[in-house]
């Protein structure tokens, strides 16, 4: 019975970090930036709603969804751009944005301390049997459903849809197609920026805040879409579910304070024994 | 005033030596390592236990390090095999976050989150390093003696020039029969074991070691010196930990309150890496000399191998992954 209530904490946790993961995926696959500061992304948007959420919830969601989708836009247009017209290296754009991380944590804990922030408990828990989950757990479950169906239906049958997933594949057959690379960038940053409010948001009721949360979940999520699968977002998402799964699943033979480490331990031994990842892409060699 | 710059220089001097030893991966094998902490701090706990359980012997407590250390990189260098570039940046990640658990909750050996304590001052061939001055002296000649070693493998064997032929052109090497699996084991395995070096030599000074001084903020700071002083010069990492080390320093006589300075310190080199990705990617120690190989930059070398994309940013990340096994 343990088993099974730990499995589904798994999956509502690992729903959350899929928020997260594909949002990253999604930036990397169609634009090359290993963005790490999707961390601060995160940082932000949930730093605006629990400054916000006292006033109004909904004023808050806003507010944090504008935020994150402002900072994600900015940040490519002034930082990355800059840096991929002169020099495309990986490696200096990957600095860039943990330099970015770095500053956007240091700034929040100036202006809200390093201390940790929480938010009421919402709502409580439901009992079925044995089990208990709680409201939050089944909203993270039902909102990831409902956003990776929406991204889904976004890349599979509109323009700019088919335009990102094009540019993920062959950047310049898109350009030779006429079609405007950095408008889909935009559209990318956007979009992945956006993705991660909810993360951010649930996460918080869940288990609080800390300025120091944004590298662990930009690790997260760069791990998982990596170990995911080149080029796959179905990928990022089930490698994020393994993760939460293991993470919670394993708290039966291990002490808890290990679970995060096993759940790494077991993606990077993806990485290891299958580097095309979970599921690969056909089109990614 | 005396004792407090003695302090600093003993800092940044193991810092320099952390970072120097890192720059053999990233400046000269294009292998992008953040978990170079860990390595540190396997030296720190070898040199730990053998000061709690062995005695005081400096010699000794390198040479466990070392191995340990050497050992231990063995499961960063089984990915590196395999995934390249950015992939591997997340490798590391991933790895110092799980080797940080072990060392904040392997209670037995490394005391858990509570660390080690009662760790002896270092006797080197039975003469006690009792001083601070001696300390910092046998601080110094280890950053000299590691910088030397890397000299010599960089610049005088081999093993350095294929290191860097593989950095420049993964696939010409490969053609000319070079491994890039053992290669970048071989890399990896030198590098972790001189970054345990550090280790040693800070365990001996502060007498006290926990999780906490090997965390992965460590291992980013440590590739903010690398970068920050310009990675694939000898001089570079030196640099950037002395100017990273010293520089907050600064901020002492500002006379901010404390909780303040913490953040702005970290705000600044933040603020200094995406400044300087953003003008001068060699860093600082490039700006008195273009050591850094410009052919490592798209657009160097004019014909790309074959059967690959010539300007494939997005493919070739993908084709390493994948199929860049030999």
């Amino acid at each position: 019975m343990l088993a099974l209530q730990l499995l589904i904490n798994g999956i509502a946790v690992g729903a959350l970090y899929a928020l997260a993961a594909v949002g990253v995926a999604l930036i990397f696959w169609s634009t090359r930036v290993f963005h790490i500061a999707h961390g601060a992304t995160y940082l932000i948007a949930a730093y605006t709603y629990v400054a916000l959420y006292e006033t109004s919830m909904l004023l808050a969601l806003v507010a944090s969804v504008l935020a994150a989708a402002l900072f994600g836009w900015g940040l490519n247009k002034f930082v990355y751009r800059p840096i991929q017209r002169s020099r495309e290296s990986f490696f200096t754009l990957f600095v860039a944005s943990f330099g970015t991380l770095i500053v956007v944590a240091n700034v929040i804990s100036l202006w809200a301390g390093s201390g940790p922030k929480s938010l009421p408990t919402l709502l409580g828990r439901v009992h079925i049997g044995f089990l208990q989950i709680t409201w939050v757990a089944i909203i993270a479950i039902v909102v990831a459903v409902v956003f990776l169906l929406g991204l889904q239906f976004f890349l599979e049958k509109t323009e700019t849809g088919v335009g990102l997933r094009a540019m993920a594949d062959n950047v310049e057959l898109v350009e030779l197609l006429g079609l405007n690379r950095r408008r889909f960038a935009a559209v990318a940053f956007i979009l992945g920026s956006v993705l991660v409010v909810p993360a951010a948001i649930l996460t918080t009721y869940v288990q609080g805040l800390t300025p120091q949360l944004g590298l662990k979940i930009a690790t997260i999520a760069l791990i998982v879409s990596i170990a995911g699968g080149v080029g796959s977002l179905a990928g990022a998402v089930v490698g994020a579910i393994l993760l939460g799964v293991v993470e919670n699943v394993s708290t039966l033979w291990v002490n808890a304070s290990w679970g995060e480490a096993v759940g790494f331990t077991v993606l990077l031994a993806i990485l290891v024994f299958r580097p095309s990842g979970i599921i690969p892409r056909a089109s990614a060699t | 005033m005396l004792d407090f710059l003695i302090n600093l220089f003993i800092i940044a001097s193991i810092f320099a030596i952390v970072a120097s030893s890192l720059n053999l991966l990233i400046g000269f094998t294009g292998v992008f390592s953040i978990a170079h902490a860990i390595f540190y701090g396997v030296g720190g706990y070898a040199a730990a236990l053998t000061s709690l359980h062995l005695g005081t012997s400096l010699l000794l407590a390198l040479l466990i390090a070392m191995v340990a250390s050497a050992l231990f990189s063995v499961l960063l260098a089984l990915p590196a095999a395999r995934v390249t570039g950015e992939y591997f940046v997340v490798v590391s990640l991933a790895f110092a976050l799980v080797a940080f658990t072990v060392f904040s909750q392997w209670t037995p050996v490394t005391g858990g989150p509570a660390g080690l304590v009662g760790i002896q001052r270092v006797t080197l061939l039975g003469i006690p390093l009792d001083s601070n001055e001696a300390y910092l002296g046998l601080a110094v000649v280890m950053l000299v003696l590691v910088t030397l070693v890397l000299y010599v493998i960089i610049r005088r064997t081999p093993l350095g020039r294929s290191l860097q032929a593989l950095r420049d052109d993964p696939l010409a090497a490969q053609a000319l029969g070079k491994n890039p699996f053992r290669l970048r084991l071989t890399a990896v395995l030198i590098s972790a074991a001189l970054a345990s070096t550090g280790g040693v030599i800070y365990a001996g000074y502060v007498f006290f070691i926990n999780a906490d001084s090997f965390s992965v903020d460590y291992g980013v700071l440590f590739m903010a010196m690398v970068i920050l002083g310009g990675a694939g010069t000898l001089s570079g990492p030196i640099i950037g930990a002395f100017f990273i080390t010293l520089f907050p320093e600064a901020l002492e006589f500002a006379d901010l309150p404390s909780e303040l300075k913490g953040p702005l310190e970290q705000i600044i080199y933040g603020a200094a890496l995406v400044i300087l990705m953003l003008v001068r990617p060699s860093g600082i120690a490039g700006m008195f000399s273009g050591l850094l190989p410009k052919n490592r930059r798209k657009g160097g070398p004019p014909d790309a191998p074959e059967g690959q994309p010539a300007a494939g940013g997005p493919v070739t990340g993908a084709a390493t992954a994948t199929g860049g096994v030999a």
